[in-house]
C-alpha cells in the first residue's frame, strides 16, 4: 500500500472517533429514563465502527440507534427489550456486556478461577 | 515444575493464538439476519403505494438497500442492471428524500421492481443494516444470504449465487 | 544528501550492531576484546541516535522529498508539531521507539562493568534485540525513503486532532516506558547465562522504576489527552489499545513490588527473574498489536498484515528465546515459608492480583478471536466486563494495602496491629452510610467497591499516623504517596461514575430549555476565522443567575483538509467539570448541545499525579540508597 493511503486510514480513524456531530436531541420526562439511555447507548456496541460504544459515535447507524434507544426507553421497554432488540438485528457483537452463557460463563468466572489457582500455587511454592 | 515456567510456557501458547488469527484472518463480517425469515413491514414505495412483508411469499428475490447520496450505490449499478434480467430486485431506498431518489432513477436506469421508501432507516435497522450499499437474497419470504458493501461478480457468485 | 547520511548511518548501526553481538559471544572467552566491546556497542547507539537527529532535522526543514514527511507533514505547521509528525504514524514511531531503546542501552552500558561477563552478555543481547529491530526498521519500514526525482511541493498535512501538545508527548513517555523495561528484561536474561545469581535486580531497580515512571506519565497523558480533546468526556475506554498498554503497567508494578521481596529474603529469586522478563515481552506485544491489526481499535496505525507477521516473527524469536532459557536455566533458590501478615505475604497477594489482572485483560482480548474461531460469530468483550472484573480486584487490592501499614518482614503481624484496620472498616463504612443516607449518593455494587478500597487505604494511612508513636512514622515517603494517589484516584473513579450525568438538547438562541436537572441556554451562535480553520461559536449558559457557568463550545472546519473538528469547553472545579459540545444544526433550526457534567475529575488527575510523584521519590531513594 502506499505511504500516503496507509497514514489517511489511520487518520480516518482518530477522526471518526474525535468529531462531536450530534443531530438529535434526547429530552426524557424523568432522570430515571436519561440515566438509562446513557448506561444503554455506552454498552451497545457500534455495529460499523472500528471501536467504540454508539455513545461514543457519530457514524449514521450510531446515531439512528441511538434514536431507536431513545424510542424505546419512552415507550417503555425494559433495558434487556431493547439489548434484545438490537442484539438480534446485529449480533452478540453489537453488546460490550456478553451474556452469561454457555461459554462466556468461562469469560465471566475466568478471572476468578485463575485467581485460586495461581494463589494457591504460589503460597505452595514458596515452601 | 515451577509455576513461572508454567506462565512462561502459556504465554507462548498465546502467541501462536495470535500467529493463527494473523495468518487465517478473513474480513468478512458476518450477519445475524440470514437464515431469518423478511421482518414485517408495512410501508410505502417510492411510486406511493402500499407494500408489506407478504410481498416476498412465494417470491425469489435481491433486496438492494441504496441511496442517491451513496457514492458506491452508484458503482454497483451496472452490475445489479445486469442481473435485473435473472431475477427481480427490490430496492430499499435508505434514508433519502423522495425527489432525490427518482430523480437519481431517472439518471442512472431504473431496473428495480419496487422500491420501498425507507426515510427513517427503520426498515433497515430491522434487517440489520449498517449503511448503504447491502444487499440480500430472499426466497420465499426467508433470508437466505446478506452482502456488506459494492456488490460485485465475486460477491455474488460467492453469496448469492449457490441458492440460485 | 542529508537524507542518504541518515539512511547510511542507520545501515552502519545496523552492521556495527551485528559486529558488536559477535563479539560479544567472542568476550566472554577473550577478556582483551572486551575494551573495543564496549567502544563498538556505544557507537552503534551512536550511531543510531545521529541518523534519528538528522530525521528529526530533515522534518524540521520540511525536506518533502522524503516520502514519510511528505505524507505526515506540512510546511506551514509549528516547529513542534513538524517534529512531533514524526511519531504520527508507523515507521516514524518505530523509528523513535528503537532510538530511544538505544537510548536507554548507551545510557546503562557506559556505567557497567565490563570485566565482568554479566555485562559483557547483557551488552551482547541488547545488540541482538537492536540489530533486530533496527534491520525490522530498514527493511520493512524505513522512513527514510525517498520520493524522486518528483518530490511533492508540500506536505500532506498532519490531523488537526493530532496537532495538540498533549499527543504530541504522549508517545514519547510511553514509549520511554516501554523500552526502558529492556534493562531488567536483558539482566535477568544475563542472570540466567552467566548463572551469577548475585544481586542483579538491586543492580537494575533504579532502572526499573525509571521505566515504571515514565509508563505511569504516558498513560496518565493519554487519559487527560482523552477527556480534554476527545469530547466524550470520558478518560478511560477500555479500547484493546489501551488494554495492551496497560498490561506493562500492570507487569512492571508487579515486578517493581516483588524487587522489593527479593532483595530483602531469599524467597522471589525466581520469580522475579521471571517477571523481569515477562514485562519487557509484553511491552513488546504491545508494539506489535498497535502495527498488527488484528485487534480493532482506533489506535490502530496501520494495517499492514505481512508486516504484523514480521514484527511477531521478531517478538516470537526474543521471546522463545528468553522464555526457553528461563525454562531450561532458571534456579531454584533455598526459600522460607511465607508467613501470613508478614510483608512478603502482602507482596504476594499483590502478585497474585496482578497476574490476574493481566490474565484477565488477556482473557478479554482472546476471548473474541477464540470466539470467532470456533463459533464462527463475533463477539464483543468491552468495559462492562472489564469493571466488573477490576473492581472486586481492586476491592481486595485496597483492604490489602490498607491492612498491610504494620507488616514487618519474615514474621506475622502482632494482634494489636490488627487495631488500626478493623478501625478503618468501620470508618469507612460510616463513611458510606453518611453518603448514602445524609447525600443521597446510593452506590452500584461495583462503584462500592472501589470506593471502599480508596478511603479504607486513605483512612488506613490517617490511622497509622495517628496511632503511631511519634519518631517511628513511616519512612518511605515515595510508597506512602504513590498509595495514597491510588486510594485518591479510586475514590476519584468510584464518585466519577457514580455521581457524572449528560444531556442531549436542541436549542435556539435565547430559548431557555429546562432539564431534569438544569436549565440550559443558548446565548449567541458566532462565527469566527482562526489561521487554517472557520469556526462556529456558540455560548451556552448553564442556570442563568449568580452561579451561572458560561461556556464557548466551537466547532472548527480546517481549509486544507475540510476536517470539521469539535472543540469541547470545560468548567472546571475540584468537585465538577461542566463539559458542553457543539453538535449539528438540527432540521429545525436548532443547534444541539451535549451537556456532561463530569464529577470529582479532579480526583482521577490528582491521584496519578501523586502515584508518579511517590514513584518519583522512591527512585530517588534507591538512586541515593545504591551511591
Amino acid at each position: 500500500m502506499h505511504p500516503i493511503s496507509r497514514s489517511f486510514i489511520y487518520f480516518s480513524i482518530f477522526l471518526s472517533f474525535a468529531i462531536f456531530s450530534q443531530s438529535q436531541e434526547f429530552i426524557f420526562p424523568n432522570q430515571e429514563q436519561e440515566d438509562r439511555f446513557y448506561l444503554l447507548t455506552n454498552e451497545i456496541r457500534c455495529p460499523k465502527c472500528t471501536s467504540g460504544s454508539i455513545a461514543s459515535s457519530n457514524a449514521p447507524i450510531a446515531e439512528d440507534l441511538k434514536r431507536k434507544v431513545y424510542e424505546q426507553i419512552i415507550d417503555g421497554k425494559t433495558d434487556l427489550e431493547i439489548k434484545n432488540f438490537i442484539t438480534d438485528r446485529y449480533g452478540e457483537f453489537a453488546d460490550y456486556r456478553p451474556s452469561f452463557e454457555s461459554w462466556n460463563i468461562l469469560l465471566w468466572i475466568g478471572p476468578g478461577i485463575f485467581m485460586l489457582i495461581f494463589g494457591f500455587l504460589f503460597f505452595r511454592e514458596q515452601k | 515444575m515451577q509455576l513461572s515456567k508454567i506462565l512462561a510456557i502459556t504465554l507462548l501458547g498465546v502467541f501462536f493464538i495470535f500467529l493463527g488469527k494473523l495468518i487465517l484472518d478473513d474480513k468478512t463480517p458476518s450477519s445475524n439476519i440470514t437464515g431469518k425469515p423478511f421482518p414485517q413491514f408495512q410501508q410505502l414505495t417510492l411510486d406511493g403505494n402500499s407494500i408489506s412483508h407478504e410481498y416476498f411469499i412465494g417470491k425469489k428475490a435481491i433486496v438492494n438497500v441504496w441511496a442517491s447520496w451513496c457514492i458506491t450505490c452508484l458503482v454497483e449499478h451496472p452490475f445489479l442492471s445486469e442481473r435485473a434480467s435473472e431475477i427481480s430486485i427490490i430496492g430499499i431506498n435508505y434514508k433519502d428524500d423522495k425527489s432525490d431518489a427518482v430523480n437519481w432513477l431517472n439518471k442512472n436506469g431504473n431496473f428495480f421492481s419496487t422500491n420501498i421508501h425507507d426515510p427513517i432507516g427503520n426498515l433497515a435497522i430491522d434487517l440489520g443494516v449498517t449503511g448503504a450499499p447491502e444487499s440480500f437474497l430472499v426466497i420465499d419470504g426467508k433470508i437466505v444470504s446478506h452482502v456488506i458493501g459494492e456488490l460485485n461478480q465475486k460477491k455474488w457468485e460467492e453469496n448469492f449465487a449457490p441458492y440460485l | 544528501m542529508i537524507a542518504e547520511l541518515a539512511n547510511f548511518l542507520l545501515i552502519a548501526s545496523l552492521s556495527t550492531f551485528f559486529g558488536s553481538f559477535l563479539l560479544g559471544i567472542y568476550a566472554r572467552k577473550v577478556e582483551s576484546s572486551r575494551i573495543i566491546l564496549r567502544s563498538l556497542f556505544s557507537n552503534a547507539n551512536l550511531l543510531l541516535l545521529l541518523s534519528f537527529g538528522l530525521f528529526v532535522y530533515l522534518a524540521a526543514v520540511d525536506d518533502f522529498s522524503v516520502s514519510y514527511i511528505a505524507s505526515h507533514s506540512n510546511s506551514s505547521l509549528p516547529l513542534f508539531y513538524k517534529i512531533s509528525s514524526i511519531w504520527s504514524a508507523h515507521e516514524g514511531s518505530m523509528f523513535l521507539w528503537i532510538t530511544l531503546l538505544a537510548s536507554w542501552s548507551l545510557l546503562f552500558i557506559r556505567r557497567q562493568d565490563f570485566a565482568e561477563i554479566f555485562s559483557i552478555d547483557m551488552t551482547t543481547i541488547l545488540s541482538l534485540i537492536l540489530l533486530l529491530f533496527t534491520a525490522f526498521l530498514i527493511f520493512t519500514s524505513n522512513p527514510l525513503e525517498r520520493i524522486l526525482p518528483l518530490s511533492p511541493i508540500d506536505g500532506a498535512d498532519i490531523n488537526p486532532i493530532l496537532q495538540d501538545p498533549g499527543l504530541a508527548i504522549h508517545p514519547p513517555m510511553l514509549y520511554m516506558g516501554y523500552v526502558g523495561f529492556v534493562i531488567p528484561f536483558i539482566a535477568a536474561l544475563a542472570n540466567l547465562t552467566t548463572e551469577s545469581n548475585h544481586l542483579w535486580e538491586k543492580s537494575v531497580k533504579s532502572w526499573t522504576l525509571a521505566a515504571w515512571a515514565f509508563l505511569t506519565a504516558g498513560i496518565g497523558l493519554g487519559s487527560a489527552w482523552a477527556y480534554y480533546e476527545l469530547g466524550w468526556g470520558g478518560y478511560w475506554f477500555w479500547d484493546p489499545v489501551e488494554n495492551i498498554a496497560l498490561l506493562p503497567w500492570l507487569c512492571g508494578t508487579a515486578l517493581v513490588h516483588a524487587m522489593a521481596v527479593s532483595s530483602k529474603t531469599s524467597n522471589f529469586k525466581t520469580w522475579v527473574n521471571f517477571l523481569a522478563i515477562l514485562v519487557f515481552i509484553l511491552s513488546l506485544f504491545g508494539a506489535f498489536i498497535v502495527r498488527s491489526g488484528i485487534i480493532d481499535s482506533v489506535h490502530t496505525f496501520a494495517n499492514d498484515p505481512t508486516r504484523g507477521l514480521y514484527l511477531l516473527g521478531l517478538i516470537s524469536i526474543i521471546s522463545i528465546f528468553s522464555f526457553t532459557l528461563f525454562a531450561v536455566r532458571g534456579a531454584e533458590f533455598q526459600k522460607k515459608i511465607i508467613i501470613l501478615g508478614s510483608k512478603e505475604s502482602f507482596i504476594s497477594f499483590n502478585n497474585i492480583l496482578l497476574m490476574t489482572a493481566i490474565f484477565s485483560v488477556f482473557l478479554g482480548v482472546l476471548y473474541p478471536l477464540i470466539y470467532e474461531a470456533t463459533n464462527g460469530s463475533k463477539i464483543s468483550v468491552g468495559p462492562p466486563f472489564y469493571n466488573s472484573i477490576f473492581a472486586p480486584m481492586v476491592l481486595i487490592a485496597g483492604l490489602f494495602i490498607g491492612s498491610s501499614l504494620n507488616a514487618q518482614w519474615q514474621r506475622s503481624m502482632r494482634l494489636s496491629s490488627f487495631l488500626q484496620p478493623l478501625l478503618g472498616v468501620m470508618v469507612v463504612l460510616l463513611l458510606a452510610g453518611i453518603l448514602h443516607y445524609f447525600l443521597n449518593i446510593s452506590f452500584s455494587i461495583l462503584e462500592l467497591m472501589s470506593f471502599i478500597a480508596g478511603t479504607f487505604i486513605l483512612i488506613s494511612y490517617i490511622l497509622k499516623h495517628l496511632m503511631t508513636e511519634f519518631g517511628k512514622r513511616i519512612i518511605n515517603t515515595g510508597s506512602l504517596i504513590a498509595h495514597i494517589g491510588f486510594g485518591v484516584l479510586l475514590i476519584g473513579i468510584a464518585l466519577n461514575s457514580n455521581l457524572s450525568f449528560q444531556e442531549t438538547v436542541a436549542l435556539v438562541p435565547n430559548n431557555p430549555k429546562i432539564t431534569n436537572k438544569n436549565i440550559i441556554v443558548l446565548n449567541e451562535i458566532s462565527e469566527a476565522d482562526g489561521p487554517n480553520f472557520s469556526s462556529i461559536i456558540a455560548e451556552v449558559e448553564i442556570n442563568p443567575g449568580p452561579n451561572a457557568v458560561l461556556l464557548r463550545p466551537e466547532k472548527r472546519k480546517y481549509v486544507t483538509r475540510g476536517q470539521v473538528t469539535s472543540e469541547t469547553d470545560i468548567h472546571s472545579s475540584l468537585i465538577k467539570d461542566v463539559y458542553v459540545n457543539l453538535g449539528e444544526l438540527n432540521d429545525q433550526n436548532q443547534w444541539v448541545i451535549r451537556l456532561q457534567s463530569n464529577y470529582f475529575i479532579s480526583f482521577i488527575w490528582v491521584g496519578i499525579v501523586l502515584m508518579l510523584t511517590g514513584i518519583l521519590l522512591f527512585l530517588r531513594r534507591v538512586i541515593s540508597a545504591t551511591k
